[in-house]
């Protein structure tokens, strides 16, 4: 069952195309990865889910709703985290968590314990400042746990790691994995690594057009490259490299500080050939690795076409 | 939708923040001070005056709240629209509106809670500064009538919430505070220039609020003869919140 669907969802800014026939497609349950560098459309894309920006075309669905500023049908059903969350400075964590409750017209008296679990979630429970004393990363925390009070079946999330530290990180990641299958999760994100970790899905999105829509799983069968991984080291190595890359079975070879990396069209022949070479060029191998097709790779590979 | 929850927020906001002062004590000072200054204003005059002789009729209650409403239309209204202008638009800019417009939450609500919100501190802090002046104005003179001065402040109490739906529409239209407050502002100064223009605007207009205060303590009209001029006021108020909240809920934010 489709939970968020865009249909040829386009966003423009005077000249600028920040979105241009978006067609998204997320289903119940699933860890949703929207995946871009800085100003490929992410935000703009979650910020028309929200209402918040009216799209130049196209339409958008939410639990089967139509998005609009008005539509508030669909609104008690989700939670939001954007990508710089801000607060009432002089409220308190508690105290901003009961309001968000009210504003989900939640009961006040129902949602006491639930208020309580969140802050022990985001780590607040003890903390008795007001949130404009708050650090980045506690107002994070608190954001996260703002977009859970109404018990949300979808969330959507806008970089929610991005100001973390590596500890908060670890943590949002896995209070995020932990959603899987029961609440369907949408977040955008440029850090690579995170998807990886946590999304079953991704859409990548580059100058506000969708290049890829699948699972990790069927984007890395799909792109998957024989890349092959040497350390060496020697006179000439440049040498080395540049009859590699004329050779016809070298699809691509990039080469930094005596580490070549190399991707072949057959890895067998790679291996069988590459001794000799090495030899005839009278370098020293100090390490060889098949390199396995990362994220990053098909990332970069797509976003670089 | 969401009104509850927004205008018991509000409420708290106006409690916690710097509002709580500016407003009250600005009404309130007015309040005390306005009968002093009436009542030694001849001596300070005369002392002034040096050689020359300067000869003045003696003060009296109308001499202590003309001061006090001449005071209270310039400098109250002044802080009306500097602490307002930016209730709405400081929160649109700082991103605060995001995190709650995506609930079922209507930005109609959201003008409407800032308005009773505040037009409830606005009111407190007018009719304590009433009471402030009425009392040192009955210390210093003698005969100081409670229902005109009382009919006076009503008649500056909805002129002053029309301020208020002036600055807090604008707020809502506007991301920039000093754009809020220049609307604000702008609006006062057009309301006051009205009635100038026209005898429609004079009898009809919020700024003939302002011209009845000082006809209703010399006893030269009555509450009925300003009825339709409150209602006016109240509708446009009225009219200015909703229009505020409209373009508000069509806005990209």
């Amino acid at each position: 069952m489709l939970v968020i669907r865009t249909e040829n969802l386009s966003k423009k800014f005077k000249n600028v195309t920040a979105l241009d026939n978006l067609n998204l497609a997320v289903e119940k349950g699933d860890v949703f990865g929207l995946l871009g560098p800085n100003g490929a459309g992410k935000t703009t894309t979650l910020k028309i889910l929200m209402g918040y920006l009216n799209p130049t075309s196209g339409s958008s669905y939410i639990l089967g709703e139509k998005v609009s500023p008005n539509n508030t049908s669909y609104k008690k059903r989700i939670g939001y985290l954007p990508d710089v969350p801000a607060f009432y400075p002089w409220m308190k964590a508690e105290e901003y968590l009961a309001y968000c409750s009210e504003l989900a017209g939640l009961n006040s008296k129902d949602s006491e314990s639930h208020i309580q679990k969140l802050l022990e979630l985001s780590e607040l429970e003890d903390v008795k400042t007001k949130i404009g004393g708050f650090s980045r990363g506690m107002k994070q925390r608190l954001g996260l746990a703002q977009a859970l009070i109404n018990n949300p079946e979808i969330i959507f999330l806008d970089e929610p790691t991005s100001a973390l530290d590596p500890i908060g990180r670890r943590e949002v990641l896995q209070m995020i994995k932990s959603f899987s299958g029961s609440i369907t999760v949408f977040l955008s994100t440029h850090i690579l690594t995170d998807v990886e970790r946590v999304c079953d899905r991704v859409g990548i999105l580059n100058e506000g057009q969708l290049i890829a829509q699948k699972s990790i799983e069927e984007l890395k069968k799909e792109y998957f490259e024989s890349a092959l991984e040497l350390n060496l080291s020697g006179q000439k190595i440049e040498q080395f490299v540049q009859t590699l890359a004329g050779l016809e079975w070298v699809e691509d070879i990039t080469s930094q500080a005596g580490m070549v990396r190399l991707v072949a069209s057959d890895l067998g022949l790679a291996q069988n050939k590459l001794p000799a070479l090495i030899a005839e060029y009278n370098l020293q191998l100090e390490s060889f690795t098949t390199a396995e097709t990362t994220l990053e790779d098909i990332f970069v590979k797509l976003v670089s076409k | 939708m969401g009104f509850k929850a927004l205008f018991k927020k509000d409420l708290k906001e106006v409690l916690k923040t710097y509002r709580i002062y500016v407003i009250p004590a600005v009404f309130i000072f007015f309040g005390l001070v306005s009968p002093i200054i009436a009542y030694y204003l001849p001596d300070i005059l005369a002392s002034m005056a040096g050689e020359v002789r300067v000869e003045l009729p003696t003060p009296s209650w109308r001499d202590a709240f003309d001061q006090y409403f001449s005071n209270i239309t310039q400098m109250g209204v002044l802080a009306i629209i500097l602490s307002l202008m930016g209730v709405i638009a400081d929160e649109r800019s700082k991103g605060i509106v995001n995190m709650v417009f995506y609930r079922p939450v209507s930005r109609l609500a959201y003008v409407f809670s800032k308005f009773f919100s505040y037009g409830l501190l606005l009111s407190v802090s007018i009719f304590v500064s009433y009471l402030a002046c009425y009392y040192n104005a009955t210390v210093l003179f003698p005969e100081v009538p409670l229902a005109a001065t009382f009919q006076a402040t009503f008649l500056f109490w909805i002129y002053a919430l029309f301020i208020a739906a002036l600055t807090i529409a604008a707020s809502a239209i506007f991301t920039n505070n000093v754009a809020a407050g220049g609307v604000g502002l702008g609006g006062f100064i057009l309301v006051n220039l009205l009635p100038l223009t026209h005898e429609f605007f004079d009898s009809y207009f919020p700024g003939a609020l302002q011209n009845s205060m000082g006809e209703i303590l010399r006893g030269t009209t009555t509450m009925s003869d300003v009825i339709p001029a409150i209602l006016v006021t109240v509708l446009l108020a009225l009219f200015l919140l909703i229009l505020g909240g409209y373009i508000f809920s069509r806005q990209e934010i």
